[in-house]
């Protein structure tokens, strides 16, 4: 009986030994490491490995690798944003909504930011490829609409003191603003009079074997990028949460 | 497009992005250690708090309350 007990034990304690090992392998500081590690692999691969592309773009096309893997992390970021406000709003205490409503923000910045990268590298893109700085095409307008949108997230927030209040106005918000992300992803496929080429397709990726394997890897690295930068937020907004407590028990205690 | 021109926009668009990743980092690291500094003295300032008011009244020779251990 003893021995069994202490067979269990021992194989516990090695269970959560392992369990942490593997914890760690994706802890925030790792996975910003497994980030870097796949953006310098995608960025060796685009300049060595990946053909320069037989039309008219030639070598400008490169452009693409870092163009559509940051517009997909900006677009997953808005994704992420959308399941955490509609997680917040089924909450029904204040303290519950608290980390969805937290991470709601957190991925709305990531992705503004994000976008900000998308518009100035399509804006390059743009020049190199079809002469001009900006377009007013489907795909750029819906985009330049949904940053738009995202961006006054912040303003209808600011609108309200209310902590909680100013948490389901976010969410609502949020949600109804998602809408502009599939706009924008399917602008080019049922749009015919756009300049932007669509790659991926429901046929697959209209591209070369290396050209896609180069391509993956730069959008694994963004959204592992996007995730380390989300942990690191929702670390942050724990942080300010037990600092508000500490400030208000010290008030509280204050002659 | 000649090919020097080519290289001028890859080489801008790549760098911005580059530079914007690391500017969110940086943001990031910086935020995170400013609230943990401000955590931190806010503990201390509540730790300080905590002893004034567990003090008996009239006993200057009363033993400060022990600090958590940091």
């Amino acid at each position: 009986m003893d021995t069994d007990m202490q067979t269990d034990t021992r194989e516990d304690q090695s269970s959560s030994r392992g369990t942490a090992r593997w914890s760690r392998l994706y802890s925030t500081p790792a996975l910003f490491v497994w980030a870097a590690l796949l953006l310098v692999t995608g960025a060796l691969l685009a300049f060595l490995v990946a053909p320069v592309d037989a039309s008219a773009m030639g070598f400008s096309q490169k452009i693409f690798y870092v163009h559509a893997p940051v517009a997909e992390t900006a677009l997953v970021a808005f994704a992420v944003s959308f399941v955490a406000a509609v997680l917040s709003l089924r909450r029904t205490a204040a303290t519950d909504r608290g980390p969805w409503a937290d991470l709601e923000t957190a991925a709305i910045r990531l992705g503004l930011a994000f976008s900000v990268l998308v518009l100035i590298t399509g804006m390059i893109w743009g020049r190199a490829a079809w002469g001009v700085w900006w377009a007013w095409e489907p795909r750029l307008t819906t985009f330049l609409l949904a940053v738009l949108v995202y961006a006054s997230y912040f303003v209808v927030r600011a609108a309200t003191d209310d902590e909680d209040r100013r948490a389901v106005i976010g969410s609502v918000f949020a949600i109804i603003a998602f809408v502009s992300v599939p706009l924008t992803f399917f602008a080019t496929r049922y749009l015919p009079e756009g300049l932007h080429p669509v790659v991926i397709t429901s046929s697959g990726a209209q591209m070369e074997g290396s050209m896609a394997a180069t391509f993956v890897v730069c959008t694994a690295g963004m959204l592992v990028l996007l995730a380390a930068l989300l942990r690191s937020e929702m670390t942050a907004a724990r942080i300010r949460a037990e600092l508000a407590e500490t400030r208000d028990a010290l008030e509280g205690t204050r002659p | 497009m000649n090919v020097e021109e080519a290289l001028w926009y890859v080489a801008a668009s790549w760098s911005i992005v580059f530079a914007g990743i690391v500017a969110l980092i940086a943001s990031t690291a910086r935020r995170s250690r400013r609230l943990k500094r401000q955590l931190r003295e806010a503990r201390e300032a509540a730790t300080r708090q905590a002893g004034v008011h567990s003090r008996p009244a009239g006993r200057d020779d009363a033993r400060p309350p022990m600090r958590p251990p940091s």
